[in-house]
């Protein structure tokens, strides 16, 4: 009798233990995972389409604008410490993707238009329009947390990809890679350069 | 005396409770002209508090949509009253945040895939603990009563096992 009880009590100290490791396990799991990398449900599928006023013209944008061009969605606002971090490495990629099927658009999010203006007067205007969010729904609409946040999404309009924090050059070149879009055809560029040019007029 | 304290408390409670109704009946033209608007602004709010409390901030540490003045807050917020006077539902408003920010964005995750071992978890420990504790009251009650009753068959003396047993 007495021995029967002792196994039981072994096996409780067992089952004990085994629940202290997989608790020590989620710990670390949870612990060493970077939470500024939080998924995005919005990855794989079509980006919420939008037509708002550009934030150096009267003209609307509407991102189906874009069909059939990748297009690099960037949420800034001049408040933002990290967008001053990024914004060269922006001005460079829109530069350097200049003539590819790779359309810029930033998103100038719960900012003034003075401020906003401001901020690129003193770092250097996007070579690239941006439209106004100004109470931030478009970023509600994206999943959006905090700025900046930049979208990858394809010449089909799906959101490949998606940035939390400040760019660089690795991180736009990798993410503009998942979009496929300098595997594309030469027929498709004379196209999206044209409407390009309409954009920016 | 006592009594006595306890009635005068009394009475004053009863002398107090026609002044405090006069008091709110002071303006009942004002009362009745504010009433109505009160009441439609208070319900929205009461149901955009029930939804917001479900939601997490997203810039903030564990704290509701509710509870924070972050702009993005006060943003869903304003979005989530718009959403409930177009007539949908806290089911769909949830589900819009959801699709958009992910079950990170719901104060309580849902029990749902790998979601149920936080569910179950704790329950799950507390009757580990329970049947742990139980085992162990009963195998230490046996070992106290074996022990007692080892004492009891042995020579001592009566007087003895008398105190021991009380």
């Amino acid at each position: 009798m007495a021995e029967q009880t002792q196994i039981v009590i072994r096996w409780w100290h067992f089952a004990l233990i085994g629940v202290m490791i997989l608790m020590f396990v989620m710990f670390a799991a949870g612990l060493g995972r970077d939470t500024r990398f939080i998924p995005s449900p919005l990855i794989g599928k079509p980006a919420y389409d939008f037509k708002l006023k550009q934030l150096r013209a009267d003209k609307e944008i509407s991102l189906s604008d874009f069909k059939g061009t990748a297009v690099v969605l960037n949420f800034w606002a001049s408040w933002c410490v990290a967008c001053r971090d990024e914004h060269h490495v922006l001005l460079e990629s829109a530069k350097k993707y200049t003539g590819k099927p790779v359309q810029f658009l930033g998103v100038n999010s719960k900012d003034t238009k003075k401020a906003a203006i401001g901020f690129m007067e003193q770092r250097g205007f996007f070579p690239y329009p941006s439209v106004v969010d100004g109470q931030g729904r478009l970023g509600l609409e994206y999943g959006v947390y905090g700025m900046p946040e930049t979208f990858f999404i394809n010449e089909k309009g799906i959101i490949v990809a998606k940035h939390i924090g400040a760019l660089t050059p690795e991180i736009v070149e990798k993410n503009i890679g998942l979009t496929g879009a300098l595997e594309q055809r030469a027929v498709s560029i004379s196209d999206d350069a044209s409407s390009k040019k309409e954009v920016r007029q | 005396m006592r009594v006595s304290i306890k009635i005068i408390i009394a009475a004053l409670f009863v002398m107090s409770a026609p002044i405090a109704g006069q008091a709110q009946d002071a303006n009942p033209a004002k009362a009745e002209t504010a009433a109505p608007k009160v009441q439609v602004e208070s319900r929205l709010e009461r149901q955009v508090r029930n939804i917001a409390s479900l939601l997490r901030c997203p810039v903030c540490q564990g704290e509701s949509v509710y509870d924070s003045h972050a702009d993005v807050a006060v943003e869903m917020k304003t979005l989530i009253a718009e959403k409930i006077t177009a007539g949908e539902t806290t089911e769909q408003i949830l589900t819009y945040f959801k699709d958009r920010y992910g079950n990170y964005i719901l104060m309580e995750p849902p029990a749902e895939g790998l979601h149920w071992v936080i569910w179950i978890f704790p329950g799950f420990m507390a009757l580990l603990g329970a049947m742990f504790l139980v085992q162990h009251l009963r195998s230490s009650a046996k070992a106290e009563q074996q022990r007692f009753e080892e004492q009891a068959k042995s020579k001592e003396a009566p007087g003895e096992i008398e105190e021991l047993s009380l």
